[in-house]
């Protein structure tokens, strides 16, 4: 049996695959190459939008932690793991991304620039968020940590996005509309409304699976903190052991 | 020395590229098994996500 | 305390925190600690502590300031604060050819140390590269693409 949010989750995962053909197709082979970088300006496509991707996600995550300390329910603890997951994808792509970029460009794979340094950050701060979820056997012990540690690597989003602002760095600062040609901008927006979509379809497959464990976990009759009988509404007959 | 321009590098655009496709699907792939098989195996009652009573605590009363 | 209670009180701890740490970084509570670079008047100021510790200068690769020596590999530039900078330019001796974008007026960040007759000796050279991303325009004349990246 196949489930609404499976359905949904596919979908929204093929449309933004789709979106992100047309996107690249447009980036590498029709925008013109750009005055300075040449072709490799080209990586403008994927690496921009991974890294609003990222941010966004990231701001889902910290809006869902703080639904999951509020009402304690399973669906927010399931979901801000989801998105925790997709952002820090894309934060480890962003990373990879950006060496290869950086390479060409500036002369070298990393650097310990403010940028950077607090992009490093991101990635492990909610790479341990994943970790401690692992670690932690105990549902609602495991939702409240998954929720505060959330909370708090979130602080390093803004950090993130701001560093360029506020130090002095060799990444450059955030660019506009006014600092990328229309030609370049099609493609870019394009590339966002896709990895946008794509990480809204993962989201919710991954918060499925999510859901699914947790209620495999509440099922099973050997926990050592098994909650009183649920009332799942429209379940039919005793779930499998 | 150059001209002040990057020639070529399309090295780096495939291996960005290449990479950032292959994780992407890669993980939706994944994903989409792995959300499959719970549905599959569990017949999940999709109300019961949303529905209030579900509350992870189990206070419910 | 409830269990719902509980989880609440973590909440609002958590915010605290995370809104105390963030206004601590916005206000400039480590600011001191993540300095990437030196501008040339910052590396003047600092003068006594350049020489012989490992240090980042950024600045403007100067206008007619650039000799690169094939055979010998060595590269010398003056950079600046700004494209004309006649108050505080630094001269940047380099081993090895730089990164292709690499040209006057661009901006630069390199890595290496004060030597003590005031010639900086990087070990690396790293090119800035502005936020703008523009189409080639065709004839183009290469000197009006460097008021593109002035702005460091």
């Amino acid at each position: 049996m196949t489930s609404r949010s499976y359905v949904a989750g596919a979908a929204l995962s093929a449309i933004g695959f789709a979106l992100l053909v047309v996107a690249h197709y447009l980036g590498l082979f029709v925008a013109p190459r750009e005055a300075m970088m040449g072709d490799v300006g080209r990586i403008l496509y994927v690496h921009v939008p991974t890294a609003w991707g990222a941010l966004l996600f990231y701001l889902g995550a910290f809006v869902a932690a703080i639904g999951s300390l509020w009402s304690g329910r399973r669906g927010w603890d399931a979901a801000t793991t989801a998105m925790v997951e997709v952002g820090t994808v894309m934060t480890f792509l962003l990373l990879v991304q950006g060496s290869l970029w950086a390479r060409p460009t500036w002369g070298t794979y990393w650097t310990w620039d403010p940028r950077l340094t607090t992009s490093a950050v991101l990635a492990a701060a909610f790479g341990v968020v994943l970790l401690l979820r692992r670690l932690i056997d105990q549902p609602a012990r495991r939702a409240t940590a998954t929720a505060v540690a959330t909370i708090v690597a979130f602080v390093d989003v803004p950090i993130v996005y701001f560093s360029v602002k506020w130090w002095n760095s060799l990444h450059q600062p955030v660019s506009s509309r006014q600092t990328i040609d229309s030609p370049m901008m099609q493609p870019l927006l394009i590339a966002a409304v896709a990895v946008l979509l794509l990480g809204i379809g993962l989201s919710v497959l991954r918060w499925r699976v999510e859901l699914a464990r947790l209620l495999a976990e509440e099922a099973a009759p050997d926990l050592p903190d098994a909650p009183a009988p649920l009332d799942l509404s429209g379940a039919s007959g005793a779930p499998r052991g | 020395m150059g001209q002040g321009m990057i020639q070529g590098g399309w090295g780096y655009v495939i291996a960005v590229y290449g990479i950032s496709w292959g994780v992407m699907l890669g993980y939706a792939v994944m994903l989409l098994a792995q959300a499959r098989e719970s549905a599959l195996a569990r017949a999940l009652p999709e109300a019961s996500a949303a529905s209030p009573a579900s509350s992870h605590k189990g206070r419910a009363p | 305390m409830t269990q719902a209670v509980q989880r609440r009180l973590f909440l609002v701890v958590a915010l605290l925190v995370a809104g105390g740490a963030l206004g601590v970084i916005a206000m400039g509570g480590i600011g001191e600690n993540l300095v990437y670079f030196w501008t040339p008047a910052q590396l003047h100021q600092n003068s006594d502590k350049a020489v012989g510790a490992t240090i980042r200068l950024g600045g403007v690769v100067q206008a007619g300031t650039v000799d690169w020596q094939q055979g010998d590999q060595l590269l010398t530039f003056t950079v600046g604060e700004q494209t004309v900078d006649t108050a505080t330019p630094v001269v940047v001796k380099a081993k090895g050819a730089p990164p292709q974008m690499f040209r006057e007026g661009i901006g630069v960040v390199v890595e290496g140390t004060m030597r003590k007759d005031g010639v900086f000796a990087a070990d690396k050279v790293m090119v800035k590269h502005s936020n703008e991303y523009r189409a080639p325009t065709e004839g183009v004349d290469p000197e009006s693409l460097y008021a593109t990246v002035e702005e460091l």
